[in-house]
């Protein structure tokens, strides 16, 4: 297991040097002067870019640019917000438990109501479930994410006025601490429910397919002649080896979930870093929005990790076999 | 008193694409307490899944039904619904698989594989029963080695996994399906010797299926040859290993490597492939590959009683014995 | 396998030939109309590109003219209402259209392009280069899609351009990876081996034999990529990064985040993207089926 993990680790450094030059030889592709590309459309005076020019080093050969950003992405320091002064990296921070209360929400509820879906629809002989689960997975990977919450809006909030529509907490709540709670419940409920759906969706397919093959695999049989039940042998033999794919496919689409709730977050005035990260492209305040989506992929990098990890957990096979290139 | 496994005028109907097919046909088996009988034929002659349909483990989505009798200690395994058939499998009948590496779970220890099957709610109770059964088919019972997975193990190893499984249910009667095959030669006759131990110690009843004449002479008394879906002889293994009834067992015999013949002699075959199913309905399905083929083996052949328990479904025989049913 | 294999070892006569057809062209056609969402998707799709061919003469009114008419739900005058400051919406949705297939239609192309230039030069030559170039793939993977397309509009500028190439950019390294994996089976053929001994090559090698043997799942892929580049545009628009002089769906919808209650900017929009796509996923497993009839499914 420590020689995987170490594997694993070392596969995930290059990864993530790949991506922060990515984001850097981005902005070098910005039209025009790169000092107008970091300030955007945003009304300077000459002193303000001489200091822009200067903090960034806008005046050194692009080599040296290079190696300075790096020094400050692994710094942590992402720069200045254009619009406010303020670091980047506070600003981020500041929104950054909203977005994961959102995202880690969409993705438990995912994963339950995927994985129960798919073995359901797995175990069942009965096609028209099949059909049934297959039809909803192709429509919720074909549906705009951000539309569903509109339509979802217009139905719970505008016509049915049973759940609200905008931000996190009432504006009229004057609860506090854990009280708050219901009230965020139920801001949260649409919301995570939409960024959930194509996950639910992607997830209960692979799960049920895997439930499928794993239950034509011989040790199954095995396990009939045992001598167990129908019952016993789901939920011992199969279910647990048809999780496997299930746990790559929750854990690779984190990425997927973070950068919808952007959309999400601005269906619904949720005050995370998605709404961040729109204000910042309404603001053409590019300092954030790469700081934003930097994040993004650094988070996925790690999550990918993570799910390598918890998948070497459940397989004993793969950690133990696997050769130097495992799973890309 | 225990009567074993009775097989009368068995028959399996598969659906396939090109139709209803029956690779098993009137087949009739028996194996009384504490007895080691074979099924043997080549591949494709309908063995394994004559265990199949008896134990039930024909997918319903391919089987379009089965016919005749398969009875257990006088019940019909056949008509009992899943919970009663339950109680059956594991707990008096269990099975041995080849291939044992996919019939293992690769996520769970080859310990707790076992310890599964075991009935009791006691943990300790349950250790010390595991140890045991490692012990008896002769694998390390060390924690370390109960904890370890299949894929750890090497292919003889999962094999006795398999027979420990097999065991665990203490049943009264083990099938074992190509036990060996896919084994190297040498494990094969130590994986022989293990089943052979454990089913005289514990006086269970034994059936093999195999294509391996070696395995059977060395693991049973009765044996049962099948081609193209039919049995066509039965008798005690001696006696048929002496003296074969029927072409087919004597063609089946002359295959076997015998090294005291010279070189180019050793190594013998049948000509031609076993008929696929429902190809050949009348008369004897080997007479195309026989070499004493003769008119009247278009017609179907008698099966003859030839002495003692001995049959064999052809006509040669039928000239100087009486016919047995 | 796929029906490619089948046809491989056996039937050499057209493997030097310039252009050898795709497998099995009227049997796939035929297993392609015994499915009917994938001829529904046909439809619909062909209804689309009729309806945005032709939007000039279609439409009731300019989409870009504002009127007095400011956010009125549908009559007889505005069948699909107004917006806020009184555009016909319907005219809207009819150029949208054009937009969002322009979109879908280019990027697709420049994915295709892209992805199999990079897949087939990884798989062909393997080793270092094989490496390299799957490792730069990874980094583009390793964003998702829609936070790369987003940031490389936000960085460039919203104008179509840009927001085509920023999609090829966030959808290549799958149809890299894809091309890559065929090009590594078909590598192994005996067809390659032949072409190999004759001399042929490595050029001739990937152009003729191993590209159109890898067409069928690239021509799916294809298909669903146009699918997830009009999803990706929507989503870009509805973030302000659409391009202004060109109205797409997305437009609209961001047009309806403003005043949900107006239910007519945002249910026609959206059911029609909703549509397009489901259609385009549709066709891609139809054409799976049909192509390559032994592979798994939807």
């Amino acid at each position: 297991m420590l020689r995987f993990t170490a594997r694993r680790l070392l596969h995930a450094v290059p990864l993530l040097f790949g991506v922060v030059t990515l984001m850097f030889f981005l902005l070098q592709l910005a039209p025009g002067d790169p000092i107008q590309a970091l300030i955007g459309d945003y009304p300077a005076t000459p002193e303000y870019i001489a200091q822009v020019t200067e903090a960034y080093g806008l005046d050194q050969p692009l080599l040296v640019r290079y190696w300075e950003y790096l020094q400050q992405i692994f710094t942590l320091n992402l720069g200045e917000s254009l619009a406010g002064r303020v670091p980047v990296a506070d600003l981020i921070a500041d929104r950054l438990g909203n977005t994961l209360i959102l995202t880690v929400t969409a993705m438990t509820f995912a994963a339950i109501v995927g994985v129960a879906v798919g073995v359901w629809a797995g175990v069942s002989r009965s096609r028209t479930l099949d059909h049934l689960v297959t039809g909803v997975a192709v429509g919720s990977l074909s549906i705009p994410m951000f539309w569903l919450g509109q339509m979802l809006v217009l139905i719970f909030a505008i016509k049915l006025s049973v759940l609200p529509s905008q931000g996190m907490y009432s504006t009229r709540s004057t609860a506090e601490g854990l009280d708050r709670l219901p009230d965020l419940l139920t801001h949260l409920l649409l919301p995570a429910l939409v960024l959930a759906m194509r996950e639910i969706g992607v997830v209960a397919r692979i799960v049920r397919t895997s439930v499928h093959d794993v239950l034509t695999l011989p040790y199954v049989e095995t396990a009939r002649a045992k001598g167990f039940s129908r019952a016993t042998i789901i939920r011992r033999h199969v279910v647990r080896n048809s999780l496997l794919p299930a746990v790559t496919v929750i854990g690779y689409n984190f990425g997927f979930i973070l950068a919808g709730s952007v959309l999400v977050e601005t269906v619904f005035g949720w005050p995370g870093m998605g709404q961040l990260l729109y204000e910042s492209i309404r603001n053409r305040d590019n300092a954030v929005t790469i700081g934003i989506v930097l994040l993004i992929a650094v988070a996925v990098v790690v999550v990918n990790l993570l799910t390598d990890l918890v998948y070497g957990l459940v397989d004993p096979r793969i950690r133990a076999g696997a050769g130097a290139g495992g799973r890309a | 008193m225990s009567t074993g496994l009775a097989v009368r005028d068995f028959s399996v109907a598969l659906k396939t694409p090109a139709g209803v097919i029956r690779p098993v046909d009137e087949v009739s088996i028996e194996v009384r307490p504490s007895q080691r009988v074979a099924l043997v034929g080549e591949s494709g002659c309908g063995k394994s899944m004559t265990l199949r349909g008896i134990l039930r483990f024909i997918p319903p989505s391919v089987l379009d039904g089965v016919s005749g009798e398969a009875s257990y200690d006088g019940v019909d395994l056949a008509q009992l619904d899943d919970r009663r058939l339950r109680d059956y499998r594991g707990r008096r009948i269990a099975m041995v698989f080849q291939d044992a590496l996919a019939r293992l779970n690769p996520t769970m220890t080859v310990g707790a594989q076992v310890e599964e099957v075991l009935a009791t709610r006691d943990r300790r109770a349950r250790e010390t029963q595991v140890t045991a059964l490692f012990r008896s088919v002769g694998l390390d019972n060390s924690r370390a080695f109960r904890r370890r997975y299949p894929h750890e193990l090497s292919g003889g190893m999962r094999q006795r996994v398999l027979i420990a499984i097999a065991l665990a249910g203490d049943p009264e009667l083990l099938v074992a399906d190509e036990p060996t095959t896919a084994l190297d030669v040498t494990v094969q006759a130590q994986i022989l010797d293990t089943i052979t131990d454990v089913v005289r110690e514990r006086g269970m009843a034994l059936l093999v299926v195999t294509h391996d004449l070696g395995v059977v002479s060395e693991t049973c008394e009765f044996v049962y040859v099948m081609y193209a879906g039919q049995i066509v002889e039965s008798g005690l293994v001696d006696a048929v290993f002496d003296d074969p009834g029927h072409p087919y067992t004597q063609g089946l015999l002359a295959c076997v490597l015998d090294v005291d013949e010279p070189v180019e002699q050793r190594v013998r075959t049948i000509p031609g492939v076993v008929p696929p199913p429902g190809s050949v309905t009348t008369g004897c399905r080997f007479r195309s590959r026989c070499p004493a083929a003769h008119d009247r083996c278009a017609a179907d052949p008698p099966v003859v009683r030839l002495d003692g328990d001995r049959t064999a479904r052809c006509w040669l025989p039928s000239d100087t014995a009486g016919e047995a049913s | 396998m796929s029906l490619t294999r089948d046809v491989v070892p056996g039937t050499r006569r057209w493997r030097t030939g310039r252009r050898p057809p795709v497998p099995g062209g009227r049997q796939a056609w035929r297993r392609f109309l015994g499915h009917p969402p994938a001829v529904a998707g046909l439809v619909i799709l062909i209804v689309v590109v009729l309806v945005a061919v032709a939007a000039d003469w279609i439409a009731p009114y300019d989409p870009q003219a504002v009127s007095q008419a400011l956010l009125e739900p549908p009559s007889g005058e505005h069948l699909l209402g107004t917006d806020t400051v009184g555009r016909d919406i319907l005219s809207q949705i009819i150029h949208g259209g054009r937009v969002s297939l322009i979109v879908a239609l280019v990027t697709g192309l420049g994915t295709l392009v892209i992805g199999s230039l990079v897949g087939a030069v990884a798989g062909f030559y393997g080793g270092r280069v094989d490496a390299v170039l799957m490792r730069i793939a990874e980094v583009f993977q390793v964003i998702p899609s829609f936070a790369l397309a987003l940031i490389i509009v936000a960085v460039l500028g919203a104008n179509l351009a840009y927001i085509c190439a920023a999609l090829v950019m966030a959808l290549w390294p799958q149809m890299a990876r894809l091309v890559r994996g065929e090009v590594l089976r078909i590598m192994t053929t005996d067809m390659v081996a032949a072409a190999r001994t004759v001399g042929h090559s490595n050029r001739r090698i990937i152009m003729s034999d191993v590209l159109p043997n890898a067409l069928p799942p690239l021509i799916v892929q294809t298909t669903i990529d146009l699918g997830s580049a009009i999803l990706l545009q929507a989503g870009l628009a509805f973030l302000g990064l659409g391009d202004p002089s060109n109205l797409s769906w997305g437009d609209i919808l961001q047009q309806a985040q403003r005043d949900l209650s107006a239910w007519w900017m945002s249910v026609p929009a959206g059911v029609v993207i909703f549509l397009v796509v489901l259609a385009a996923n549709f066709v891609g497993d139809g054409l799976n089926r049909a192509l390559r009839p032994t592979s798994s499914h939807l």
